[in-house]
């Protein structure tokens, strides 16, 4: 067999037309332009961030740490000056800043750097020349004059300050030498970056906030002369970094990182554009069986006249195949289009700027995911054009043709038609999703959320044909009857329809859920301004200072920072090795005295991070005793160590339970505590929560900050009580948390909008099944309604028949998918993030409303031929 | 030519054994004309079909040209069809998408398919036109069979099963769906081509003028051969 006869005849039956098959082409359209405008932007952002190179961090490597530079790292870096490196060091903290001429004051990043960051890119500013104003040496220049700081946009813009105005800084106060436009190590703003204010490090210490307790970063950056060497001084010194608690990175790790987080997230999305392409496959199959059911008489005569089946067969896959791939490159046009429109749409989340490209691999990739799963889903319908019986050729016009049904489903064909097809979904929702459980769940899901909705059209057939009551108006009877006579299109409009609703149901209901549960935490009663950072010396005063302003001050909470130094009396630095081990595969022995009450061995990260934790003698509302008691007076465990009360999940990522032994380590000293109960934590309410809480008497003597927490709803007494704080607190900081809110409010708003984008292509892919839907069915409708005509019905009564057929399919497929939306609803956000769940009834009824219109407004549509021309010139044009 | 011993052909359904045919014996040599005639029922589009590799005999054989059909798959009943035998039709049988002149390519272009090489498609397009022109619709080659009367259509229908110089043409009903002028215009034309061709045909039919045609007519009553003339 070649392929050019059947080439050549698909050639010549696409010129007769399928508009259904044209239509789902449509839907296939619509899903490889998602996909396409998906991945376009996931390579703009990786080439935007290759583009960037070494400028992103302005160095060869950079080291980051939370103390100091111990010895053994200093030694390092002066080793590597030495040699001629360029090294360049920086102290990073947050602090409040105070612009006195707008009044404004803010948290923002101070950064002081010395040395000649950035050795690769350039600092841009407005005015130029700000950067270096800054490194001068303001000693030298005179006492009276004041030092200079450079701003990012967004702190200028929130401080409403700008070149020459002057800012406060701790106890300093500088003149802003201007904005800085661009900056490598720091990406366009994000919405939960905190701005930053540069200074020079010589005059870090006169703002006198480099103190114990402060939350300091100490970092280095370097010039190594390249990325190879920056890798081999990396690699040979990994062991000293990782015990001295630095982070080390090199622009490619960053980039890395970068570009990962990009294509999570925009795979995510990629996930909700596929489910138009597999809409679109499911219309591709719909209207392949459609052709192949008008095309059988066709095929048996192909056959009749000597054509194989293989030749049979490949006419009008080949006719689909050249559809869809039309269809695809429509879609990968009209991606490339969307495209543009993405880096709007993810503003504030990106982390570089992104220039529009097109990226061939990008759309070779769209055309040949188009093709694929048409071939996929067209595959199974269109396997009865090859088993089309020649003898049926020798039949007469009016009976029907029919494949060799009876041994269908014996054919290994088509199970093997029928696995490549489910193959090919998981393949693609594989392939698609951030990691390949996500996208085998994803394909189970849709699976299953196909079935389900296969299942409610046949169970409308069904009910449709066992209830339908007999004394009912004939319009209704007619319409109603529609849903399970020969051809009927129930099936694929439920399922086209029901997903469709279902994707914008589910939307609907987790963002109204976490958009509930932001108000919840930022509610009348609860705190909106946090001031942290204070001494203990200072903790009367500022106490004093909120409650003279007439605010409540809703609980001082001390805060100490402390490291594990061994468990069950097993050093840390041992357990951390001995992870190690674990993560290669060794089984921890029944002996081993580091595997506690849970059996389980700890896992590094939690052994190694710094925990603030606090005192106190209750539980807070957002806590739940689930274990052992609440600092147990009865305790009776050997030694009376002080007691401990962690949290459920790092309790189980240290392995430990009830019983189980911490020596902790603060400020040089060891305080063995005993684990006597574990607590559920509701991380998502903004309250000060806590890993560890320890039973009072146990920490106090142990250097603590404390928190106070108040609410001022008045915007104007709220950046009063703050510009207070700084005058005669400079050390102590405050979070507004109505601007977190605000930052929260927007990330959520914006990626709901941008799923909403991508839903869109679903929705508009369902509804062109609807149409092809109903286009497959026109001429029997047609010919229905017109032979109704002649026999005298009235117009209105041809009307009412398409009104009662589609209300009841869109009544019932957008029942079934708003249903099913508010069980998704609930398991993803009760389930799934552990909120408490409340079923948008409004919304989902609205939407109900919407599909249910939609559908009767296309059927009404279809059917207004048949009443608007007169009966017998339908009839030609059906014959014709 | 055709050469089919002891046909019988039956069906299974409900438990229940329905036999169409029983025993029929039936040779057609080259050139030869044969007309089947009989009742509604009497089994002679089924005769058709199984002389046409279109079904299996329950019983018995066929043999085309020298070869037995038993001794064939599908896919070689179906190249045989397309290199030896031609079809007329009652219902015409036009692919509605194609055009009159790529209908009677069909033939042509199958067979070169099956040959595995690309073929000379003039050669094809002038031996579809000749024919075309043979039964008068030259000027009709680009015409869709629904712009096309009854008689037109099967007039197409005629050039198509003689595009491929068959050895045997098997007719089921040619003249059924006309009316009488057409009819007897169809069968001149039907005649004279297998004349030209020397083929043997075997043609089903209720119409007498027809059947007198042939050279020879053979009469089916309950499946089984109630004789010959």
């Amino acid at each position: 067999m070649s392929l050019r006869f059947a080439a050549r005849m698909a050639r010549r039956d696409a010129r007769a037309g399928s508009g259904t098959l044209v239509l789902c082409g449509g839907a296939i359209a619509l899903g490889v332009a998602a996909l396409v405008a998906l991945g376009s932007f996931r390579a703009s952002v990786a080439d935007a961030v290759a583009r960037q190179g070494r400028d992103m961090l302005g160095a060869d490597a950079a080291f980051s740490s939370r103390h100091a530079f111990p010895d053994s790292v200093r030694r390092l870096l002066d080793s590597l000056s030495r040699t001629g490196a360029g090294v360049s060091r920086s102290t990073g903290f947050p602090s409040m800043v105070l612009a006195p001429g707008s009044g404004a004051v803010r948290l923002l990043e101070v950064r002081a750097i010395e040395g000649g960051w950035p050795f690769y890119g350039e600092v841009e500013t407005s005015p130029p020349g700000a950067w270096a104003a800054l490194h001068r040496d303001t000693a030298a220049a005179g006492a009276d004059l004041l030092p200079l700081a450079v701003l990012d946009p967004e702190a200028a813009a929130q401080l409403s300050a700008s070149a020459g105005d002057t800012v406060t800084v701790g106890r300093a106060r500088f003149v802003v030498a201007g904005v800085a436009t661009a900056m490598p190590d720091h990406p366009p703003t994000r919405v939960f970056d905190r701005p930053r204010v540069y200074i020079p490090a010589g005059d870090l210490a006169s703002t006198d906030l480099v103190r114990r307790g402060s939350l300091i970063t100490y970092g280095a950056y370097l010039d190594v002369g390249g990325s190879g060497a920056a890798r081999t001084i990396l690699d040979g010194h990994r062991g000293m970094l990782r015990r001295a608690g630095v982070r080390a990175t090199t622009p490619a790790r960053e980039q890395e990182r970068l570009t990962s987080g990009v294509g999570y997230g925009t795979r995510f999305l990629g996930l909700v554009g596929l489910a138009a392409l597999l809409l679109g496959g499911l219309g591709v199959a719909s209207a392949a069986r459609v052709l192949a059911a008008t095309r059988l008489r066709s095929a048996a005569l192909l056959r009749c006249l000597g054509a194989s089946r293989g030749s049979v067969l490949s006419i009008f896959l080949l006719e689909t195949l050249a559809l869809a791939l039309v269809a695809s490159a429509l879609g990968a046009a009209a991606g490339i289009g969307v495209q543009a429109w993405l880096p709007h749409l993810l503003s504030g989340l990106l982390p570089v700027s992104v220039r529009f490209g097109v990226h061939p691999g990008v759309v070779a990739a769209g055309l040949g995911v188009g093709v694929g799963s048409a071939f996929a889903f067209a595959l199974l319908p269109l396997l009865d054009v090859r088993d089309a019986p020649p003898l049926a050729a020798l039949r007469r016009a009016e009976s029907g043709v029919d494949a060799e049904g009876r041994r269908r489903w014996r054919d290994p064909r088509r199970w093997g038609a029928a696995g490549l097809l489910a193959a090919a979904v998981a393949a693609l929702c594989v392939w698609q999703a951030p990691s390949p459980l996500t996208g085998l769940a994803y394909a189970g899901g849709l699976a299953l959320l196909s079935l389900l909705l296969a299942a409610v059209g046949r169970g409308l057939a069904w009910a449709a044909r066992r209830f339908l009551p007999h004394g009912a108006p004939y319009a209704l009877r007619q319409g109603v009857s529609n849903l399970f006579r020969p051809r009927n299109q129930t099936l694929a409009v439920v399922v086209a329809l029901g997903l469709g609703t279902f994707l914008i149901g589910t939307l609907a209901a987790v963002e109204s859920s976490v958009v509930d549960r932001l108000r919840l935490a930022t509610g009348p009663g609860q705190p909106d301004l946090v001031l942290f950072d204070i001494q203990p010396d200072q903790r009367d005063s500022v106490l004093d200072l909120v409650r003279r302003g007439g605010h409540p001050a809703l609980g001082a909470t001390p805060i100490a920072v402390l490291r594990i130094a061994s468990l069950n009396g097993v050093d840390a630095a041992h357990l951390r090795a001995g992870e190690g081990r674990r993560a290669s595969g060794a089984a921890p022995s029944d002996s081993d005295p580091a595997a506690g009450q849970t059996g389980r061995r700890p896992e590094r990260w939690a052994l190694g991070r710094e925990y603030r934790s606090t005192w106190r003698d209750s539980l807070t509302a957002t806590e739940t005793l689930v274990a052992g008691r609440w600092w147990d007076s009865a305790w009776a465990g050997g030694p009376r160590p002080g007691q401990v009360s962690l949290a459920t999940g790092i309790a189980g990522d240290l392995g430990v339970g009830i019983g189980d032994t911490i020596t902790w380590e603060a400020a040089g000293r060891r305080l063995t505590t005993v684990v006597t109960s574990l607590r559920d934590v509701d991380w998502a309410r903004p309250a000060l929560n806590f890993f560890a809480v320890f039973q009072p008497g146990v920490l106090e003597t142990v250097p603590a900050t404390w928190v106070v927490l108040t609410r001022i709803p008045d915007p104007r007494a709220r950046a009063a009580l703050q510009r207070d704080l700084v005058e005669r607190f400079p050390s102590v900081s405050a979070v507004d948390l109505s601007r977190i809110e605000a930052a929260v409010r927007q990330v959520v708003g914006t990626v709901a909008e941008a799923v909403r984008f991508m839903t869109l292509f679903s929705v508009m892919a369902g509804l062109l099944i609807l149409v092809a839907a109903i286009w497959a069915s026109r001429r029997q409708r047609l010919r229905e309604s017109v032979l109704l005509r002649t026999l005298g019905a009235r117009a209105a009564t041809i009307r009412s028949i398409h009104l009662a057929e589609y209300a009841c399919l869109g009544g019932l497929a957008g029942l079934a998918g708003t249903g099913l939306a508010a069980v998704a609803g609930w398991a993803l956000v009760a389930r799934g993030f552990g909120l408490p769940y409340r079923t948008p009834v409004g919304s989902l009824a609205l939407l109900w409303l919407a599909t249910s219109a939609a559908a009767v407004l296309v059927g009404a549509l279809a059917g207004g031929k048949a009443v608007r021309r007169p009966p017998l010139e339908v009839l030609r044009g059906l014959e014709e | 030519m055709i050469l089919a011993e002891g046909l019988v052909r039956a069906y299974t359904a409900g438990g229940r054994t329905l036999t169409v045919l029983s025993g029929v014996d039936l040779t057609v040599a080259a050139g030869e004309i044969v007309a089947i005639v009989g009742p509604s029922g009497s089994g002679k589009t089924t005769l058709l079909g199984l002389l046409a590799g279109l079904d299996r005999p329950t019983r018995g054989t066929v043999r085309l040209d020298g070869e037995l059909l038993a001794d064939l798959d599908q896919e070689g009943l179906a190249r045989l069809r397309a290199e030896k035998v031609g079809f007329v039709f009652q219902t015409f049988q036009l692919l509605p998408t194609l055009t009159a002149l790529e209908n009677v390519m069909v033939p042509i272009e199958i067979a070169t398919d099956r040959a595995g090489h690309r073929g000379d498609r003039n050669a094809a397009e002038r031996r579809a036109r000749e024919l075309l022109g043979r039964v008068g619709l030259a000027e009709r080659a680009d015409h869709y069979p629904s712009q096309l009367s009854g008689g037109e259509q099967q007039r197409v229908g005629l050039a198509r099963a003689f595009a491929n110089r068959p050895t045997i043409l098997l007719a089921d009903e040619p003249t059924g769906n006309l009316d009488a002028d057409t009819g007897a215009e169809v069968i001149d034309l039907l005649v004279e081509l297998n004349r030209e061709a020397d083929t043997a045909m075997v043609l089903v039919t209720h119409d007498t003028e027809l059947a007198a045609r042939a050279s020879r007519v053979v009469r089916l009553r309950d499946g089984q051969l109630a004789g010959a003339t």
